[in-house]
Parts: structure tokens; sequence; C-alpha cells
């Protein structure tokens, strides 16, 4: 307790935090802070792809269980194999033994999660594209935010996903705690979980980072900045949004399916506007629009804070009339508001992306007779 | 199973709550261009005075209301002066405003549950702050309707009543028809935007905060509540357009009714139970359809050369 900043940075599941939600801010920064799409239900990729990770491996993995084992499962239970059902915990417990006897199954069982995340993402960006090309930005905003929130209740609702109780999920990368086991002794799931996370939001900022700096990249802000300019110079407004939200949502998907994996359960009430939605939007605006690394310093700064709030919990919880949990919600609420009205442009402002380095550039203006100075290139 | 009268009694209520809801909400955005993200949670801080006046210090219902009223009335008016007004004047976009409602929504979400935590403490004997309901206060009946349904017919007439009042017949009502119209012109001509604004606002809040009075009639509350019935609101002023106040009202009842009388019928035509979970993907339904068929909404549609087209086509089609 008496190092509490410092001792979070040493938790695995801290890092964990940070990884996933700087593949969700960064997917976001592409949608609204590049290409300017007010994306309000962002948490409704990653919501699906939690419900791919929470189900399939599950109902797959109960098919492809040899008889023998069935069998002894269903002697157990009493004839009934159902995995969203009574004996949930039981049947994935036991899938979690099969699968630590075949570490090669459970690998592609996490890929076919991870694909299948992307590939159902992809294809919610490309539903929520028909407004986004259609409507005003308040109305799209509102209109995406009603169906992330109508489609939680969905899912709240169905039985085939636990219905209000929850799944708990199967562990596919057993393969990789095996391998993490050998190093260290404690954390080890979270750790595996951990590593995968953060090679994929690696990958996916240095994606995001190529695309920013290309001239998909000035496309992007193009349309953000005057889209009928843009349509003007004969750029698919539309097309640009859907490719944008397709490769948004995809990635906040893999995202969600991570976050299962790393936790190994499934509460459909989790993937809700605060956590997927308004503090993935509060990282970005903290951090920098449409700045990616201003993003993960957003992500950090925001997981960080929220963090040292569980943590010093149990220290303020005696001082207070009520739950200091809820503390959390007040001091994030107005600190996005503080932060839209000190520093709009957030803490690593928007940069200006040249074509060309900027030395080639200068060497071009001198060539072609203008002053080399900064400003008459950027004309 | 015919529909009981306790059930259409319950989505009249609700419906009505929706009505006031839908009003606040059109009217800010109509006067400040503002879509309140936090317009549900001000009924909900509306529920929890009526809560407190009502079950903890045990008061009339009457007086709970008031409470109810002026409480979500000085929230709306915080939020509008303390957070909007000073984005706005520094160049905040549309996006950004969106955003800060969303916040406020969240702040408004941690205060409700620290002050339920309070109640709670404050007065053990009422057992719970969270999920509760004023159904059983209300359930007296009087000429064959509840307290409830009467308390709840009553306040939607008494402001629709009022704000016509206001807007038509008095000096502010046409200054602020004048703002909503032209706020530039309005000013030029010694009107007192802001103070237009501030009120709007203040308005709205108040009618959000009876809103989840009555809402706690017929539901149960808890500090999140607002969050999710805020899809309802706006799709009832969707619905309605975001451009009359009696668009808030029509699309109110349609969004109400809907929700509860429609999805029962629609479950018992196709034989499934327990569809009445599903209701907000009604809400969801009618906002993409309204959005992407009649953006202008129900007010919007020029019913009547629609009706004269159906008629040439069918008399086209006797001859």
């Amino acid at each position: 307790m008496a190092v509490p900043v410092i001792g979070v940075l040493f938790e695995p599941s801290f890092w964990l935090w940070v990884a996933i939600y700087a593949i969700v801010s960064l997917s976001l920064n592409i949608e609204a802070g590049v290409t300017g799409i007010p994306n309000f239900g962002k948490h409704l990729a990653v919501l699906v792809g939690a419900i791919v990770a929470a189900a399939l491996p599950g109902y797959l993995g109960l098919a492809l269980l040899p008889a023998d084992v069935k069998q002894q499962l269903e002697a157990m239970t009493g004839g009934q194999l159902s995995y969203a059902g009574d004996y949930n915990s039981l049947i994935a417990d036991a899938l979690n033994k099969y699968f630590a006897q075949h570490p090669g199954l459970s690998l592609a069982l996490f890929l076919l999660v991870l694909a299948t995340a992307a590939l159902l993402g992809a294809a919610v960006g490309w539903l929520a594209a028909y407004p986004a090309a259609r409507l005003r930005e308040e109305y799209l905003a509102i209109t995406l935010l009603a169906a992330a929130e109508a489609s939680m209740i969905v899912a709240y609702n169905a039985p085939q996903l636990g219905g209000t109780l929850g799944l708990t999920v199967p562990n596919t990368l057993v393969w990789l705690d095996n391998i993490v086991s050998r190093f260290v002794s404690t954390n080890v799931h979270i750790i595996s979980t951990l590593i995968v996370a953060i090679m994929v939001a690696i990958v996916v900022f240095a994606y995001l980072e190529l695309v920013l700096r290309s001239p998909m990249g000035r496309l992007l802000k193009g349309v953000r900045d005057n889209e009928v300019a843009a349509e003007s110079l004969g750029k698919d407004v539309t097309k640009v949004k859907l490719k944008t939200l397709m490769i948004g949502s995809a990635l906040a998907a893999v995202a969600g399916a991570l976050f299962i994996t790393g936790t190994l359960g499934w509460m459909a009430t989790s993937y809700n506007r605060v956590s997927w939605t308004f503090w993935v939007w509060a990282m970005m605006i903290l951090g920098g629009m449409a700045n990616n690394i201003g993003t993960l310093v957003g992500t950090f700064i925001l997981v960080l804070v929220r963090q040292m709030i569980t943590y010093n919990k149990t220290l303020i919880a005696p001082y207070l009339p009520f739950d200091p949990a809820w503390l959390d919600p007040l001091i994030l609420g107005a600190l996005l508001v503080i932060v839209l009205m000190v520093r709009p442009q957030g803490v690593l402002p928007e940069k200006t992306m040249y074509p060309l380095p900027r030395q080639k550039l200068e060497e071009k203006a001198k060539s072609l007779g203008a002053p080399a100075s900064g400003k008459g290139v950027a004309r | 199973m015919p529909i009981s009268l306790v059930y259409l009694e319950n989505s009249l209520v609700y419906s009505n709550a929706l009505v006031l809801l839908a009003i606040g909400l059109t009217m800010t955005y109509l006067t400040t261009k503002i879509p309140n993200f936090a317009h549900g949670s001000l009924a909900i801080v509306g529920a929890y005075l009526l809560f407190t006046v009502v079950a903890v210090y045990k008061a009339s219902i009457a007086l709970g209301f008031i409470a109810a009223f002026l409480a979500g009335a000085i929230v709306g008016l915080l939020e509008y002066l303390v957070v909007l007004r000073p984005l706005q004047r520094r160049g905040t976009d549309a996006l950004g405003l969106m955003i800060a409602t969303l916040g406020v929504d969240i702040f408004l979400i941690g205060a409700l549950n620290i002050y339920a935590d309070i109640v709670r403490d404050m007065h053990p004997v009422t057992g719970t702050s969270r999920d509760w309901s004023l159904r059983s206060f209300v359930l007296g009946r009087v000429a064959g309707l509840t307290e409830g349904t009467w308390i709840s017919i009553g306040l939607v007439v008494a402001s629709l009543v009022a704000l016509y009042l206001l807007l038509t017949r008095t000096k502010f009502g046409v200054a602020m028809r004048a703002s909503i119209e032209n706020p530039q012109l309005a000013q030029v001509l010694g009107v007192n935007v802001d103070l237009v604004y501030a009120i709007s606002w203040l308005i709205a809040g108040g009618l959000a905060g009876l809103a989840g009075g009555l809402m706690s009639f017929v539901m149960r509350i808890n500090p999140a509540t607002g969050s999710i019935e805020v899809v309802s609101v706006f799709a009832a002023s969707i619905a309605g357009g975001l451009q009359s106040l009696l668009g808030g009202v029509v699309g109110g009842y349609l969004v109400g009714l809907s929700e509860t009388v429609g999805t029962r019928l629609l479950g018992e035509l196709l034989g499934i139970t327990g569809i009445a979970a599903y209701r907000k993907v009604v809400s969801l339904a009618l906002i993409v359809v309204v959005l992407l068929v009649a953006p202008e909404g129900i007010m919007g549609v020029n019913w009547r050369s629609i009706l004269r087209k159906l008629k040439n086509r069918a008399k086209g089609e006797r001859s």
C-alpha cells in the first residue's frame, strides 16, 4: 500500500488492460480521429468479438470431443450436454483438460476465434457504413449508440450465451500457457494473453501509423476536413468510410476476443457504453485525436488512473459513506470535460503529415527556385 | 390471452414519461443544437428525489414531484451553464459537445450511485436504494384507473398546456420561438438568446425529472436506468422529427406504446414468450427506419400529399 502507484506498473494485468485498450482506442482513432466518423457504438464491435471468443471454443470444442470423453461428461451431468446450460463450468473444466492434452487443437481454435472475430467485426463495420454514408454527424452517433445498446441487451438475454448468468469460457491459450509456465510461476495465463495482446497491439499500431503516413492517410483526413472537396477531386467518400469502419470494427472485435481469452469469463453487461465506448473516446481525446502515439499515451494515462482508484479503494473506503468504486465514473466524467475545456487538442496534438520526408521536400523546393523555408513548402 | 388493463395502464404511464422526456430533448436540441446523451440520467435524478421524499421521508407524492422537477431542472441548467456553454464559447464542434454530454452522463451515474449508497445508510429501514420501484405507493384505484395512471395523465396534460401557453401567449415564448427560427436575427432584435437557451435547458431538465418520477411507478429504477432509457428517448424524438415539440409528443406515444403493447402483440402473434426483454430493439429499429426512410420524422412527412397520391392511384386502378 505504501507504493501503490509504482506497484501497479509491475502487475501483468495492468499491462493487459493497456494492450487491449490500446488496440480499441487505435481503431477508434482511425475512424473518429482521422476520418471523422463519430462512432459512438464502439462497444458493438468489441461485443461481437467477445461473443465469438465466448461461444466458439465452447460449442466447437464440445462437438470435437471424442465419444468416450463425452460419455464421461454425460454421466456427470445426467445426460445433458449443452455448453451454455446448467453445467457450463463443468464442461469448461473438461474442455480445459482436453485442450491441455491437445495443445495443437487449442492453438487452431484460438486462431479460428481471432479470424472469426475479425471477419464478424468487419461485417459490423460494413453494416454501420450504410447509415454512416447517409446521416448527419449527430444522427449517426445516435444510431450507432442505439445499435450497440440494443445488441448488448439481446446478448444479455440470449440463452445460448448463458443469459444473465454469463459463461465460463474454456482456455484456448493452453499451448502458450505451457511455454510461459516454464519461466514464471504466477499469473501464467495473464502473461501469455499479454504476450499475444502486445504483439497484436504492435502490429495494429505499425499498420495504422503506415496508413496515416501514406497517401491513404491524407485521403482519410481530407474526408474528415471537407467531404465535398474530397468528392469533387474524384474520391469515393462512401467507399472510404466503408473501408475505415470495416477495418476499425475488425480490430476492435479482435481486442474483444483477446479480452475474453484473457479473463475466461463472459458477461454481456461488461460490454457497456462506459467501458468500451466512452472510455475509449476519453483515451483518444486525452491523448490527441488523429495522433497514434498520443492515443497510446492517453490509453496509458487513463488505465493508470482507473487502476490506481481500484488499488487505493480499500485505503479510502473507511473515510467515505459510500463505495469508492463510484468515484471512478465521477472522476472520469469530470476529467473528460476538463480536458475538452483546457486542452481540446490532447496531450500530443495532431501533426501535419508531409507527403515526402521534410528534407526531400526542401530539396525539391530549392530546385524549383522557391525559398527553402518550411512555410513555402507546405503551400 | 388478452392484454390486461394493468398492462395497458403501465404502458400508458411509460409512454407519458417518454413524452415528457422527448419534449425536453427536442427543446434543447432545437435551441442549442446539442443532442443531450445525459437526458436519461436527468430523469433518474428526478426519480431519486421522488424516492427520497416519498419513501424515505414519507412526505406526499405532490411534494415529491415538485422536488423531482426542481432537481432535474437544476441539474439540467448546470449541465448547460457549467459544461456545454463554456465549450460552445470555445468553439468546440458538435462531436466534442456530444462527447461532453456523454461525460456528464457518466458523471451523473457516478453521483447517483454515491447518493444511493448514502440514502441506504441514512435509512436502513427502506432496505434498498437500488432496483426500487414506487409501484406500491400508487396502486389505489380512482374511477377505474390507478392513482399512478391519473398522476401521469395529469402531469402530461399540465405540462403540455403550460408549455403551449408559455410558447404562444407570453413574450418569452415568442422570444424562444424566434431564437429557434433564427438566433442571429432574434439577437439583433434585442432577444436575450443566452437566457432563452438557459431556460430551455431548465424546462427540459425539469420535465425529465417529472418523467423519471413517473417511470418509477412502472419499472425498477437503479442509477444506470437512465443510460438505457435514453435510447428510447432518442427514438421518440427522432420519430417525431426533432423539429417540433408536437413531434416529441407523437414520437413519445409511438415509441412507448410500440415498445410495450407492440412487443406484447408481436410476441403473441409469433408465439414467443419473453420477447419483452428485447423491447429496446424496437426503439433501435424505429430510429433506423425513420432516419433512412423519412429523416424529417413523422411530423415532417407530408401526409396529405401521400394520401392524395394513394387516392389518385386507387382511382386510376378503378377506371
